[in-house]
């Protein structure tokens, strides 16, 4: 999709949509898709990230308007990922005794350092292209077949930064809709 | 700023944690309308918090399985607690059989309570301790969720939010916490409130029918069929012991709620309820609540009337 | 307008301060329904329950045809004992209506289930003068119909069930191998929707009522039993107070914001 992008001489692509299938005919096989709609400053500046490419994001054309109002510019999607297996058998012994009122530290812990690798290398990801913040953070989680007790953690958000130009946020107008 | 997990349930942070918090860029769970109003609120992201806290986990309580093998003609189960409900009902009909529930009881699972509350307690405090690490004002636009962790008998509690600091203003300890975020936080401001705390309760109450509500439950109450055959409409009754579990559960999670207010008021509750069948005629029931714990700040300023619009497309 | 960051530096600063009395209200609200509320002087008070079951004979849904007597009062009494609950919390609360009444029913084959979910609400700094209404509406069309001159009086209901006669084995036979209508069900539907709305009609009448508005349906067969057609409508009976009905003129908008699919690639699948 980056190279599409490229070819159009896009600043950015908007409105990205990802998608994974697995297929009956390839058990091994995974189909990722991309789709957006790539676009460009109609004033000639260049908002390509500190890579010279086109700045990807899953926001929509009133996000990015919204975004932009508050100073700041999208540089890309991020994204971080864990997997992590959990050996729960272990851990029956520790269940047949645990009374009630009683965590189970030993999961907290092994299911918290997994969400926080899955995070720390979004976040990674963020630093190097320049970004000052992440913003609309989503933690997916996902069992698979792949063992027993295996769990794929998936951080995603969009990275910003100040833009430097000059915004002033407007003051919204109250309504009340009578469209129900 | 972290401290070592001790393996004891204090609520250390891990190690990978403190270096995420600590490294330059934030990451927040706001989407960006709520990131545009947090902005032009004078509140800034600081960072994305979690808290997490898996727990053995059963919905009814074992006292349940006991009643059941004393074939209904024990006492109520264990001793009434200081404030804890439970309610007693007896057969009618004089007669004793092994089918025949002579006592019936309603009553408040605190053992079921308190394991909710350690459970969403330590996942909260430890999200509000991220906060604090960071040296946030507060947490907003928390969400919690309970997921249970398949092949297991646990359940894990999960909260999440995304830390903020208020330049300008002093840091109050703890941090204070909210569901809301984006728009409705800016109005809540507006109108006058300030958030103090994110707030949850859970009641728990089993309801083990005695013969009346039995009947009643299964549509063979005496006196329930007449029907048109007979000429007559007569037969419906209300079930009493199952109104009553029901309320009592309602209650129970809305006093408990209220008594994690102080002064203050509680803001935008939701309530949900669970009934699960277990046995036949038996039900146990779940509330929970949630809202946001609020206090006054100013005096309610009228707004200036909202004008009523009607969309053309 | 107020400067946002300064009014958030105060509101954060009077978390230092606990407050000494008062407090202890708790409101299913949203702040939208909160502040419309406080413009029209009236204020959130309590969370307000009612939840009542009724038993319904089992053979009742098998061993007749037309109307179920047995489930129409059962519904009745269901809703009437919520209804007669939520107003006595409502009254210990200190509050004189409830609103955003959250209906919840449900019909299974040996009891029919209502549990009625609001805020009970008062008029701010005035003392309560009695019970007033409970209604479905919620905060904001509390505060739109207000405005315009009309009051609440109470919840109404209505439920019907109408049990369809089986068809003879000629009738069946013959209509094997047409396109037709099943006038059996049709029927039935029919008259379990003149049953539900003569009763709630009635209802709303008994309240001296001018008319019911924010009417919500359920009619069709019973989910676990097809040949039953059940009609149930619950509104809010209103009156109107002012002199005439005061217009609201509102003002045209054509909205930028179409919703937007998030994170699916659903069209390349054809499901676009």
């Amino acid at each position: 999709m980056d190279a599409e992008a490229i070819e159009l001489g896009a600043d950015g692509v908007v409105g990205v949509r990802l998608d994974v299938n697995y297929y009956e005919w390839g058990s091994d096989t995974a189909e990722f898709i991309a789709l957006g709609t790539a676009v460009k400053a109609e004033d000639g500046t260049s908002y390509r990230n500190n890579q010279g490419k086109p700045f990807t994001s899953d926001l929509s054309g009133q996000d990015f308007w919204t975004l932009m109002q508050t100073g700041h510019v999208p540089l890309g999607l991020v994204m971080g990922t864990c997997v992590y297996h959990i050996a729960h058998r272990g851990l029956a012994q520790t269940m047949r005794t645990a009374g009630q009122n009683m965590e189970l530290p030993n999961f907290t812990q092994a299911l918290y350092e997994a969400r926080e690798l899955a995070m720390t290398r979004m976040q990674d990801e963020a630093t190097e292209l320049g970004a000052t913040g992440i913003v609309g953070v989503r933690l997916e989680e996902k069992s698979h077949m792949w063992g027993d007790h295996t769990i794929e953690f998936l951080s995603l958000g969009t990275a910003v930064a100040k833009s430097g130009r000059d915004h002033t946020i407007p003051e919204p107008r109250a309504i009340i809709s009578l469209d129900g | 700023m972290t401290s070592v997990p001790d393996g004891e349930n204090t609520g250390g942070l891990p190690e990978a944690a403190g270096r995420r918090l600590g490294s330059g860029a934030w990451s927040s769970g706001l989407s960006v309308a709520d990131f545009a109003s947090c902005l032009s609120m004078g509140m800034e992201p600081l960072g994305f918090v979690q808290g997490y806290a898996a727990m053995h986990w059963s919905w009814y309580s074992s006292t349940y399985y006991r009643t059941q093998t004393m074939g209904g003609l024990g006492r109520v189960p264990g001793p009434a607690e200081q404030g804890q409900y439970s309610e007693g009902w007896q057969c009618p009909h004089g007669f004793v059989g092994g089918e025949h529930r002579m006592y019936g009881y309603n009553f408040e699972q605190t053992m079921v309570e308190d394991n909710w509350n350690t459970g969403w307690g330590l996942a909260f405090h430890r999200m509000v301790e991220e906060a604090s690490a960071l040296g946030a004002h507060g947490v907003v636009g928390v969400a919690d969720a309970m997921t249970p962790l398949p092949g297991t008998g646990a359940v894990e509690f999960s909260i999440k939010g995304t830390a903020v600091t208020v330049p300008g203003a002093p840091r109050p300890d703890p941090p204070f916490s909210t569901f809301l975020s984006g728009q409705r936080l800016v109005k809540l401001i507006e109108a006058g409130f300030v958030p103090v705390s994110a707030v949850a309760a859970c009641s728990s109450v089993q309801m083990i029918s005695y013969c009346i509500t039995r009947y009643q439950m299964a549509g063979t109450a005496a006196g329930n069929w007449s029907g048109a055959m007979s000429g007559g409409v007569a037969g419906v009754h209300s079930i009493v012991q199952v109104g009553k579990a029901l309320r009592a559960a309602r209650h129970l999670a809305r006093e408990q709620m209220r008594s994690q207010l102080g002064h203050d008021e509680l803001h935008g509750a939701t309530l949900e309820s669970f009934e699960k069948e277990v046995g036949e005629g038996d039900l146990t029931i779940q509330c929970l609540v949630r809202g946001t714990r609020v206090r006054r700040f100013k005096p309610f300023d009228p707004l200036p009337e909202a004008e009523p619009v009607v969309r053309l497309s | 307008m107020t400067d946002r960051p300064t009014e958030l530096q105060k509101a954060v600063a009077a978390l230092g301060q606990v407050a000494a009395h008062g407090g202890g209200t708790t409101s299913e609200l949203s702040i939208d329904e909160t502040l419309l509320l406080h413009s029209i002087g009236w204020e959130p008070v309590d969370l307000v329950f009612g939840v009542s079951w009724w038993s319904v004979p089992w053979g009742a849904w098998q061993w007749q045809t037309g109307e179920v007597l047995e489930a129409s009062n059962a519904f009745a009494g269901a809703l009437t004992e919520a209804a007669e609950q939520l107003r006595d919390e409502c009254v210990g609360a200190g509050g004189s209506g409830v609103v955003g009444v959250e209906v919840e029913l449900r019909v299974t084959s040996h009891h029919v289930d209502v549990t009625l979910t609001g805020t009970a609400i008062r008029r701010t700094g005035k003392p309560s003068p009695g019970f007033e209404f409970i209604s479905d509406l919620s905060g904001r069309d509390f505060a739109l119909l207000t405005r315009s001159g009309w009051w609440p009086l109470g919840l109404v209901a209505g439920a019907s069930f109408v049990v369809a006669p089986r068809r003879g084995a000629k009738e069946w036979a013959s209509q094997q191998r047409q396109n037709l209508e099943l006038p059996n069900l049709t029927e039935a539907l029919y008259q379990a929707r003149e049953g539900a709305m003569a009763r709630m009609e009635r209802a709303a009448r008994a309240t001296g009522a001018d008319g019911v508005i924010n009417v919500k349906l359920r009619e069709g067969p019973l989910g676990y039993n097809a040949r039953v057609m059940q009609f149930i409508a619950v509104g809010t009976a209103v009156h109107l107070r002012e002199e005439a009905h005061r217009p609201i003129s509102p003002v045209m908008v054509v909205p930028l914001d179409d919703a937007v699919l998030q994170f699916a690639a659903e069209s390349l699948r054809g499901q676009g």
